[in-house]
């Protein structure tokens, strides 16, 4: 190994990245518009739901209900009707997405310590909101009763903020794209721009030319990866529980190993065009949809299941998850970890394999 | 004597179904400049690139610097330099980092590289454009850039695929002027051409057609290969004459500009007689294009 050529290698990398404002913009822009982008849009919340009332009751007791729920960050007053025809027009014109209904014995009820029953009419149409909406509005009737309590306690996300759990995923999904597409150039095109069949006939050797590849894109990963961590801290307010030296190593190793798999892409493939469409098929789609990230594991199909087992981006979902929310460094994420290691030197060792020096093949 | 530091064995070369060369053997002397003639397709380019230790023949053996090209690889490639036909310059490196970044790859001392680097520049007139990026270069000073990169760790072999192709007339001139500085310093250099009048200014050469060796030798020699020399008329019809020619004898005619060159067994009153009129044939030594219309004439009749 020569850090002569090694180092010439990486900073070539380096002032091709600098002086190309596309891979500049890929490598540093690009990551923090899709954080913002997914982090405010794919937010699970809703807050401001329309609400309007129908309180037949007109007493302390139902007014302060009333004043439960518009007080609270999912619902806003949105007017109040008299009649049950009312209600429904309501909902039909789209002024409220959901009515309260109390009924006239309301307060007698509670009084004597008896459980009494509201309504909600939901605007069904859109039953991500519905779903949530009496979501919420089941948890402030139940306080607001004081009756027996909560029967659902969330741990980690007490607010049940899905902003909390979907940056640290989020962070991994985008890192996982991102460092993949980012050397899935790097190889193809040398061969593309005709400099692979100078660069052959130098005394350069493979390690060399792989490692000065991934220094450059190594460098601008990290990059990436402090960035993502300071907006979701403080931008977001995702608060990190565990410890920041596990972030590093957690992410520093998962970053490896997805330049790997950049690199090995760009080096079976025969043009940029292809290797940078493998990239994002290869990494975005399984990244995004088996991960973990979006739906649940638990709830695919065994074979599916296993599928997830074999993506990388499911254990650093996971264990950025655990390391923000949770704060536990225990056990079980050495296992996840040991799998990126043993990932990315199984990728390290085909692309060696696959990479030849010469143009034999070709 | 001179020393070999070249020789190719009977190589071949196929790619799928295309047999790009067929048993091909040469010779290269220390201190000559070599060249691979012949038209596009000929395999010139696969032949270098077996040269360049980038390639492995299917059979045959070539034994650059007395090593060979498949098991020494990586000896070889510390000792020569090759210039593919793109050469490898990065668009949007500038001349000077171009030139660092390949003396890096070959392991030139950084002690060394300042002296050899000012020294090249103005050898080949780059020194007012060493900031400039490679891109923005004319065709003819990219070639110069390549050439410098190539010998930026004084190689003993130097290989030019196709170095002057698509560089103008006066570029082309001031490139030959340069190599043939370097061989004047005891370098060897082997290149391919497709351009006849280059090949002239080659010691030694060798001319390939369809993947073999039609012909080798100095100018003179290859000149001599056309059997009593070549007739030469002006013609306001030159094709049409040509043509003529081509179809009523056994010889071969080839139009350059508005002469006629015709060439073989063949006299000045036949010529007359196929074009039915007294024109004005001379008789006269032939050029290393005309051997080589001719040479591939013949291979085409035979093959």
């Amino acid at each position: 190994m020569n850090r002569q050529r090694v180092k010439a290698i990486a900073k070539k990398e380096i002032i091709h990245v600098i002086r190309d404002p596309r891979s500049l913009g890929m490598g540093l822009a690009i990551p923090v518009l899709l954080l913002v982008l997914f982090g405010y849009g794919l937010s699970l919340n809703v807050d401001n739901v329309p609400l309007a009332v129908w309180d037949q009751s007109n007493t302390v007791t139902s007014r302060n209900l009333i004043r439960d729920f518009t007080n609270s960050e999912a619902f806003q007053s949105a007017g109040v009707c008299n009649s049950q025809q009312d209600a429904d027009r309501i909902i039909q014109i789209g002024q409220a997405t959901a009515v309260l209904v109390i009924p006239p014995d309301f307060e007698e009820k509670i009084t004597r310590h008896e459980s009494s029953t509201v309504q909600l009419l939901v605007d069904g149409s859109d039953s991500n909101t519905a779903r949530l909406s009496i979501m919420y509005a089941d948890g402030i009737t139940k306080n607001a009763a004081q009756t027996a309590a909560m029967s659902l306690i969330t741990a980690y996300n007490p607010a049940m903020d899905t902003t909390w759990s979907i940056i640290p995923g989020l962070i991994a999904i985008i890192l996982n794209v991102i460092a993949a597409m980012l050397t899935s150039l790097c190889v193809a095109r040398e061969w593309e721009n005709g400099t692979m069949e100078q660069l052959v006939s130098t005394p350069m050797r493979k390690g060399e030319f792989l490692i000065g590849k991934l220094v450059p894109y190594y460098i601008i990963g990290v990059i990436d990866l402090i960035v993502a961590v300071l907006m979701a801290l403080f931008l977001f307010g995702v608060p990190l529980n565990g410890s920041l030296l596990a972030l590093a190593g957690v992410s520093g190793m998962f970053i490896f190993t997805t330049l790997s798999v950049g690199i090995l892409i760009s080096t079976a493939a025969k043009s940029q065009l292809l290797a940078s469409q493998l990239a994002l098929v290869i990494t975005f789609l399984p990244g995004f949809i088996l991960s973990g990230f979006v739906y649940d594991i638990k709830a695919m199909p065994t074979v599916v299941q296993a599928i997830t087992k074999l993506i990388p981006a499911t254990y650093f979902v996971t264990l950025l998850r655990t390391i923000f929310l949770k704060g536990t460094w225990g056990m079980a994420p050495t296992k996840e970890l040991l799998f990126l290691i043993l990932f990315a030197a199984v990728i390290l060792a085909m692309t060696m394999k696959k990479l030849k020096l010469n143009l034999d093949g070709r | 004597m001179k020393e070999k530091i070249v020789t190719v064995h009977n190589l071949t070369k196929s790619f799928k179904e295309v047999q790009a060369v067929k048993g091909i053997s040469f010779e290269v002397n220390q201190g000559e400049v070599f060249g691979l003639v012949g038209p596009d397709g000929a395999g010139k380019t696969t032949t270098m690139r077996i040269l360049a230790a980038i390639l492995s023949p299917d059979s045959g053996s070539a034994e650059i610097l007395h090593l060979d090209s498949i098991k020494d690889r990586e000896k070889i490639h510390d000792r020569i330099a090759y210039m593919s036909q793109r050469f490898g310059l990065y668009q949007d490196l500038t001349v000077q980092e171009n030139i660092k970044f390949y003396a890096d790859l070959y392991g030139v001392k950084r002690t060394e590289l300042k002296e050899s680097m000012d020294k090249l520049l103005s050898w080949s007139n780059l020194t007012q454009f060493k900031n400039r990026p490679a891109g923005k270069l004319s065709g003819g000073m990219k070639q110069k850039l390549g050439l410098t990169c190539a010998l930026i760790h004084t190689p003993e072999l130097l290989l030019l695929d196709e170095p002057t192709n698509g560089v103008d007339p006066v570029s082309r001139k001031e490139f030959w002027n340069l190599l043939y500085k370097l061989v004047d310093d005891g370098l060897t250099i082997i290149m391919t051409t497709a351009y006849l009048d280059e090949a002239e200014r080659c010691h030694r050469l060798a001319f390939m057609d369809k993947g073999k060796i039609t012909a080798r030798g100095t100018p003179k020699e290859i000149v001599n290969l056309i059997p009593g020399g070549v007739f030469k008329f002006n013609s306001e019809n030159p094709f049409e004459e040509s043509n003529r020619i081509a179809e009523t004898t056994q010889a071969v005619s080839t139009v350059f500009g508005s002469q006629v060159h015709v060439m073989g067994k063949i006299t000045a009153e036949q010529i007359q007689k196929s074009i039915n009129r007294q024109a004005e044939i001379v008789r006269s030594e032939g050029s290393v294009e005309d051997a080589f219309v001719y040479l591939s004439e013949i291979e085409k009749n035979h093959g």
